[in-house]
């Protein structure tokens, strides 16, 4: 059983209304152990590999959630809800990167196995968006419309971008004879 | 089918091998929780009625005391006022007549 599966959605609401009620630090702290895996492995796969930046901004996008937890309203999934910060938080850090540190040159810090070291290199053939969209779908397994509110993209661009982006990817690999 | 079409689609076992990926914690949940400050107690709004309520019976109490308002003396003047008017609010005796002598009474007319 891994640390994701020892809560169920009920008790993770539990935790989510006593973070939102008094501040709860040690309510928090088991969320963020919950979390703090898909959550880095999802940034370090959008920093292309860097391991040191992807915690940084996995630790700026839980301290942003512990601030705004109460604008999370309870309705859809606080995953969903983490994620959009972590992309935001992720599209503001591009934002104030010199051209230097591009995404698609960056490899220092890196330790991944032989397959996530060539996913990573067939992402670098994907603009930021399809490859967001695909490692939600495929890697973090998050719904359509889960998607959609990370993106803030309609349901349908979703579908589109990730059949895109798959077929971009097949390409990739088949031009590599992989 | 689903397992066939991770062994057979390159893609697929690479998402496959993604999502197996763990990145350990190694003291990264720690850190985040030592640098979180402790946010003031949400304004929890459903206790202003509650609050409102408590608030006018105190107000009450203490008019009461004050100005010590006769709250019997005022219900009874009220009842006397109806009553003038013809309005009976309690009845003048509250006493059932038995139904032995009521009966007596129809035996002897």
């Amino acid at each position: 059983m891994t640390t994701t599966d020892k809560y169920g959605s009920v008790g993770e609401l539990l935790l989510v209304q006593r973070v939102k009620r008094s501040g709860d630090r040690a309510a928090f702290g088991r969320l963020v152990e919950r979390y703090q895996s898909p959550l880095r492995r999802y940034l370090l796969h959008l920093t292309a590999g860097d391991r040191f930046r992807a915690d940084d901004l996995a630790q700026e996008t839980f301290i942003k959630a512990f601030t705004s937890i109460r604008q999370f309203s309870g309705l859809g999934s606080f995953r969903a809800w983490l994620f959009r910060i972590a992309y935001r938080t992720f599209l503001d850090s591009c934002r104030s990167l010199r051209p230097a540190q591009e995404l698609d040159k960056v490899t220092a810090g890196c330790e991944m196995s032989v397959e996530n070291t060539i996913l990573q290199n067939a992402l670098a053939c994907l603009d930021d968006t399809e490859r967001n969209v695909i490692l939600l779908s495929a890697v973090e397994r998050l719904s359509h419309s889960q998607i959609a509110q990370v993106a803030d993209m309609p349901i349908g661009t979703v579908k589109s971008v990730v059949a895109r982006a798959k077929a971009k990817l097949r390409k990739y690999l088949k031009n590599e004879e992989l | 089918m689903k397992r066939n079409l991770i062994q057979n689609d390159p893609l697929e076992r690479l998402f496959a091998a993604a999502r197996e990926q763990h990145v350990s914690d190694g003291g990264f949940t720690e850190r985040v929780v030592g640098r979180i400050e402790p946010v003031p107690p949400s304004r929890n709004l459903y206790r202003i009625p509650t609050l409102a309520t408590a608030f006018a019976s105190v107000l009450l109490i203490v008019w009461v005391a004050l100005w010590g308002e006769n709250f019997i003396g005022f219900a009874g003047q009220l009842a006397d006022n109806l009553q003038d008017n013809g309005v009976r609010l309690v009845p003048k005796a509250w006493i059932i007549p038995h139904t032995s002598t009521r009966t007596s009474e129809h035996a002897d007319n």
